[in-house]
């Protein structure tokens, strides 16, 4: 069973994918804000983290910087969420070391396959 | 009477009268007869005389030689001088002329007969005038040598005379060639008759055969009497005070034409009018052309560069030497001709810029013969206004020649300027709105609608694996997303009303107590408030004059903000204020604050505080409070501490019928 990181600090989107990840057979492990989730990263070591992008204290750009500075971390699949539409933020974050980028609101067919591609299988493996 | 007798008292008498001496020497050489004048010659007594040798009043070379000289006068001889010197009693020798005469008496002796005749006084007379003779005949050398000296010079002089005086005709004729051939018009006039006057004057100016005008009287030149009389007035009273007269007037030809001349005259002996006087004239028909054409080409010219829209100058030494009505009045505010003569320091923005700006001006118009800069320039009232002074050196090899300045007012061009700047701030601001509402409107929509998609699938695809309890969450979620995006249309459809000037301000008598306690309950109901909400009431007014919906808008947007940004535990004090007629509105809490750097962009739409982290908002509230508070005629104020809370206080100034007790 994979387990997956869930750091999204919009509270009603972090228990709507928490429930549908869970349903669909990973072990999910959620945190609220950046701080919660790095440390959670670090010490649970998840196959995959799914990060939202603008969070209070701590955002996505900078816990991903901590995750690719930290070899135990640095090749951890890394999937930002964000509400920004803006296109040209998506090269940037994949430059920056993030493995996908999707744009909410998300289907979760889109949210599973891009998880899949990274997981390289089937969710429930 | 017998006549012998009467011979021998002759000669008696004559022997003892006569001036002359006579004596009478015998043959011993005795004197046997002397008369009285011989004595008195010889200055001897007769008695010592008669009966002594001769040779006692002999001079010393003939008493050697005293017997051969006695024989010499009796023998009568030739050889004896006929002048002697005559020894006197006292030894002194006098000249005598001599002249004798032998005689033989009847009985045979033989007698001297001598005569003298003192001759000292004539021979000395004779020797004066012949040394007189002699010096005037050397006097009469030496002046005749003179005279001839002189004669020589008088010749000379006499031969230079004549050669000067053949320069002199040939000078005269040459002057008179010269006079008769000028290119002006000359004539000498007596009693204003032409006496004299050259080709020129009679033929080329005035078109008369030579010779036709001397004699005549000049009133035939001039156009009318008029005028003939009128230059006469002006002129002859210059005239005699030994001054030039000059004019220009309009003289007439032999055929009637008139034409333009230059007129100068003088009298020849000022003290004297009788030696009349020489005048001078000069047709200047095609000179008073060029003139008037030169005349006309500079007052083009000046109305050119008076009409120019630009300021001109000419600057010489640091002073105007000339400059345009514009310049001087329209954009410096002197007085015609008041800037002239004026140093160029007191147009400059100021002292500072005039010590400055002259050496780097002076060093440019040398070097590239150039200036131009956009500067402050001064006007009389000492106000200044931006400008673009060009400086152009009319010799940069000599800048005392002078430098032509042009000055153009800048005023407007500054002030659209300031304008374009204002523009593209605004422009720039609107761009920055714009992302900024692009960015909000993203972030904002989609979570919601993250949290819809994401309910609505977990209901439709896995609904039957989900509780009762948990499709009432899913579906309460839902809800809530729609309405937080509801809130914010509205919001937005506000602020777009407002910024287009949309915004309707309908005031009217409301229970403004009831009111505040309506908003502040709905305010706290809709933000699930945690905190606890003190609402004071201050003043005795109940009613007042106000838009019910836009008090809704500020006072339930202050109230929102003060429970999104402060702690669930703390308190939020709400104050309303109508002493007199306006309002006072307070809002204050004890939440995270307003950092300074936001606090004067904070009513601005979108603009959010950097502080507010991951709570949510569009950072539209306090752009609608401003405007509604504005719409009112009110104001907003805020003061804040970060991390301490903030009271936003808003005035309402009393409207129309104000409050009522």
């Amino acid at each position: 069973m994979h387990k997956i990181l869930l750091i999204e600090n919009d509270s009603s989107i972090l228990a709507n994918y928490a429930r549908v990840l869970t349903l669909e057979g990973f072990e999910v492990l959620t945190a609220i804000n950046g701080i919660d989730g790095l440390r959670l990263a670090r010490t649970r070591e998840p196959d995959l983290i799914l990060c939202d992008l603008r969070m209070p204290e701590m955002d996505g750009d900078a816990v991903l910087a901590a995750l690719r500075a930290d070899p135990r971390t640095v090749r951890m699949p890394f999937i930002f969420m964000t509400a920004s539409a803006d296109h040209s933020e998506r090269a940037a974050r994949l430059a920056q070391g993030a493995n996908d980028y999707l744009v909410k609101p998300i289907e979760f067919r889109v949210l599973l396959e891009a998880i899949a591609r990274q997981l390289g299988g089937a969710g429930t493996s | 009477m017998d006549l012998d007798q009467l011979d021998l008292d002759l000669y008696a008498t004559v022997f003892d009268v006569a001036r002359i001496g006579i004596c009478v020497i015998d043959e011993q050489g005795r004197f046997v007869r002397v008369n009285p004048f011989f004595c008195e010659l010889v200055r001897h007594r007769p008695e010592d005389l008669v009966g002594r040798h001769y040779s006692m009043a002999a001079p010393p070379a003939v008493v050697a030689v005293k017997e051969k000289f006695l024989a010499a006068l009796l023998a009568d001889s030739s050889k004896v001088p006929l002048e002697w010197g005559i020894r006197r009693s006292d030894g002194s020798i006098f000249d005598s002329l001599v002249s004798f005469r032998p005689i033989t008496r009847a009985d045979g002796r033989k007698f001297a007969v001598v005569t003298f005749s003192d001759i000292s006084e004539s021979k000395r007379s004779k020797l004066e005038i012949e040394a007189l003779n002699r010096d005037l005949e050397q006097r009469i050398a030496e002046r005749t040598s003179e005279l001839t000296q002189k004669l020589a010079e008088l010749t000379e002089a006499d031969e230079a005379l004549r050669h000067s005086e053949e320069r002199l005709q040939a000078a005269l004729a040459e002057k008179t060639a010269i006079l008769e051939h000028s290119v002006v018009g000359i004539g000498l006039l007596r009693d204003r008759r032409l006496e004299w006057c050259n080709r020129m004057l009679e033929e080329q100016l005035f078109g008369y055969p030579r010779g036709s005008l001397t004699g005549k009287n000049t009133a035939m030149l001039y156009p009318s009497r008029d005028d003939y009389e009128r230059l006469g007035a002006e002129a002859y009273p210059l005239l005699t005070q030994g001054r030039i007269y000059e004019t220009r007037a309009r003289m007439k030809r032999s055929d009637g034409s008139l034409f333009w001349c230059f007129i100068s005259g003088r009298a020849i002996r000022p003290d004297d009018p009788a030696h009349g006087s020489i005048w001078v004239l000069m047709d200047i028909t095609s000179r008073r052309k060029l003139e008037e054409d030169l005349r006309r080409t500079l007052s083009e010219r000046e109305a050119i560069l008076q009409s120019s829209v630009m300021g001109l100058a000419l600057v010489r030494h640091r002073e105007y030497v000339w400059v345009n009505k514009h310049f001087e009045c329209d954009l410096l505010g002197y007085e015609e001709g008041e800037l002239v003569g004026q140093s160029v320091r007191h147009t400059y923005g100021s002292e500072q810029a005039y010590d400055e700006l002259g050496p780097l001006i002076n060093r440019q118009l040398v070097d590239k013969g150039f200036f131009q800069t956009e500067g402050r320039v001064r006007r009389k009232d000492g106000s200044t206004f931006w400008c673009l002074v060009s400086g152009c050196a009319i010799d940069r090899r000599d800048l005392t020649v002078g430098t032509i300045w042009t000055v153009v007012d800048l005023t407007r061009r500054k002030a659209a300027e300031a304008e374009l700047v204002d523009a593209l701030a605004r422009e720039k601001e609107l761009n920055e709105i714009k992302s900024r509402f692009v960015s909000m409107t993203s972030h904002e929509f989609r979570t919601p609608l993250a949290t819809i998609l994401s309910s609505t699938e977990l209901l439709a695809d896995y609904g039957e694996r989900l509780s009762v309890h948990e499709r009432a969450d899913l579906i309460g979620g839902i809800k809530s997303a729609v309405q937080r995006m509801t809130r914010m249309l509205e919001d937005i459809l506000l602020i777009g009303r407002s910024e287009a000037g949309r915004l309707e301000f309908r005031p009217r008598l409301l229970d403004l107590r009831g009111l505040c306690v309506r908003i502040v309950d709905e305010t706290r109901a809709a933000a699930h408030a945690q905190q606890q909400v003190r609402l004071q009431f201050e003043g005795g007014a109940a009613e007042h004059v106000v838009d019910e919906e836009l008090l809704q808008h500020i006072l339930g947007n202050l109230l929102s903000n003060a429970i999104k940004y402060s702690s669930p535990e703390s308190a939020i004090d709400v104050r309303v204020v109508c002493d007199g007629g306006a309002i006072r509105l307070e809002v204050e809490d004890n939440g995270i604050g307003i950092p300074v750097e936001d606090q004067a962009r904070l009513f601005e739409t979108f603009h959010r505080g950097r502080n507010v982290n991951h709570i949510a908002g569009a950072g539209l509230g306090l752009a609608i409070v401003r405007k509604s508070v504005e719409l009112h005629g009110g104001r907003i104020a805020v003061r804040s501490v970060p991390r301490a809370g903030s009271t936003f206080t808003v005035v309402i100034p009393e409207i129309g019928g104000g409050s009522r007790a």
